[in-house]
């Protein structure tokens, strides 16, 4: 032993007794009592923000819809109870195409400011160029081509104008298509035209209705969905609320480019839908400096794979599209 | 400082506590400071006895803890003197006292930390690692410098072989 270890054992002997062992207990129950406090604290606070900003909370979402735009077929009836046969690959080959394109160009044309709900439904009918010429003008060299008409309301800011004109609108949309799908030309209208004068008419389903097969949680999402349209919805003078949506299954990586959010588990699949409309958000989250909430004429809500929803926005309207195929969804009265 | 057998925080607690308060009392000088920062450390190393107790070293580990709380609290308490002169506590004599123990306090700080580690707190090379965040043979390397400075007062019937 050597003089530090002997004085070490002298200056053991005048150690002060601590605290026992059972005080240290009581201490230690103590902070996991408050440890668990206070991340309950912060657990709720979380809730409360998460639910008020988001989803499930009564009263958080202030929604204005606007009067809809007119939806009338060319009989001048609802396009949803227009008897009009499907239309099926066996008369129209390129089906998948026409749609494809019809809805991107439907998405990209749809009024921002009038759309309660993208129109889910088309008209369309096999002819010729000289019969399409005789009402829109154009080649009439007996051409086979395929009218599609879609009834809403639309602007098209690409479309070519006058200058100083403001951008072409209407509320029927016509796309010319070719018999290989491609499309040959599009038209704004005032009034939808009667498509039974160029031959046969069928009806066009542009985005098919969701099924629990394909998406298992889908009724849980509507439901969230319409309770956060329906429980916040400001009704106005002669508005009607969306009663209907549009849902894709994604993944995070691609939903990130339209959204941001977080960059953790890109590959996730996902499940968004959106709504139009024109909404307000009062209680949504803003700059400190905001003077006005947010608005937008479409709310996007994300899904992870279980149906839970973890992400919600308010803005312009997003084609769908672009993330994977897009399906209809009705949302429970 | 004996390893003795970490079943029971009780036996455990009361094998240790003295030698890590020395330790911590002869690195600080300030009694207070040190019951403080030990009682600290045992505290948090009740609250997580199921994971403490079976580490390479609990005794390492919760003197390391020790250690840090014990930095912790003299940064603070220098910074408040900073601060606050008027309301710093007045100079205070060292503890424990004696030429030895003003030997140890002059050594760099990395030295006097090993030598108290090994020498007060009793623990083994291994162990003085663990505490210290550094390589076994810096542990090593620093109590031989540290030995060579201290000469005489390191020098007993057990200095021949002290490496555990």
């Amino acid at each position: 032993m050597n003089v530090l270890e002997r004085l070490v054992t002298e200056e053991l002997t005048r150690v002060p007794t601590g605290p026992s062992a059972g005080d240290l207990r009581r201490r230690a129950r103590v902070r996991r009592a408050r440890r668990v406090g206070a991340v309950a604290t912060v657990a709720v606070v979380f809730a409360v923000l998460a639910i008020a900003a988001m989803l499930q909370s009564p009263g958080s979402h202030q929604v204005r819809v606007v009067e809809p735009a007119p939806m009338t077929s060319t009989t001048g009836g609802p396009i949803a109870v227009t008897p009009l046969p499907l239309a099926t690959t066996k008369e129209f080959p390129p089906l998948a195409k026409i749609i494809a394109s019809l809805t991107g160009t439907v998405r990209s044309n749809t009024d921002p400011k009038a759309v309660v709900e993208n129109p889910t439904s088309a008209e369309i009918v096999a002819t010729t160029d000289t019969k399409a010429y005789a009402i829109w003008g154009g080649t009439h060299d007996d051409k086979p081509i395929y009218v599609a008409q879609v009834t809403g309301s639309f602007v098209c800011d690409t479309c070519p104008r006058p200058e100083g004109a403001s951008s072409p609108h209407g509320v029927a949309l016509t796309v010319w298509f070719g018999t290989d799908g491609h499309t040959g030309g599009l038209g704004l209208a005032q009034r939808p035209t009667d498509l039974s004068q160029l031959g046969t008419v069928y009806r066009l389903e542009l985005t098919p209705l969701a099924t629990t097969e394909q998406f298992p949680a889908l009724a849980s999402m509507a439901e969230i969905v319409s309770n956060n349209v329906r429980t916040d919805y400001r009704a106005q003078p002669g508005s009607t609320r969306p009663t209907s949506g549009e849902i894709v299954e994604t993944t995070r990586g691609r939903a990130f480019s339209l959204f941001g959010g977080s960059t953790d588990n890109l590959d996730a699949h996902i499940y968004v839908i959106e709504v139009f409309g024109n909404f307000t958000c009062d209680e949504c989250s803003r700059p400190s400096n905001a003077v006005a909430a947010p608005q937008g004429n479409s709310l996007h809500l994300l899904f992870d794979a279980t149906g839970r929803g973890y992400g919600f926005g308010i803005g312009e309207p997003i084609d769908l599209s672009t993330l994977g195929t897009v399906y209809r969804v009705e949302l429970p009265g | 400082m004996r390893l003795v057998a970490v079943n029971d925080f009780d036996e455990w607690y009361a094998d240790q506590r003295p030698r890590v308060y020395l330790s911590l009392l002869a690195l600080s000088g300030d009694a207070d400071l040190a019951a403080d920062a030990t009682d600290e450390a045992f505290t948090r190393a009740v609250t997580q006895w199921k994971r403490v107790r079976v580490m390479e070293s609990p005794g390492g580990w919760t003197q390391r803890v020790a250690l840090n709380v014990l930095r912790r609290r003299l940064r603070r308490r220098r910074f408040e003197a900073r601060l606050l002169p008027r309301l710093a506590s007045t100079e205070h004599e060292l503890m424990p006292t004696g030429e030895v123990w003003d030997l140890v306090r002059a050594l760099p700080d990395r030295q006097r930390v090993a030598v108290v580690l090994r020498y007060v707190a009793d623990l083994t090379e291994p162990d003085i690692a663990i505490a210290m965040g550094i390589a076994r043979g810096t542990v090593a390397s620093t109590l031989a410098a540290a030995r060579e400075r201290l000469g005489e007062v390191l020098t007993g019937d057990d200095l021949e072989e002290d490496v555990r």
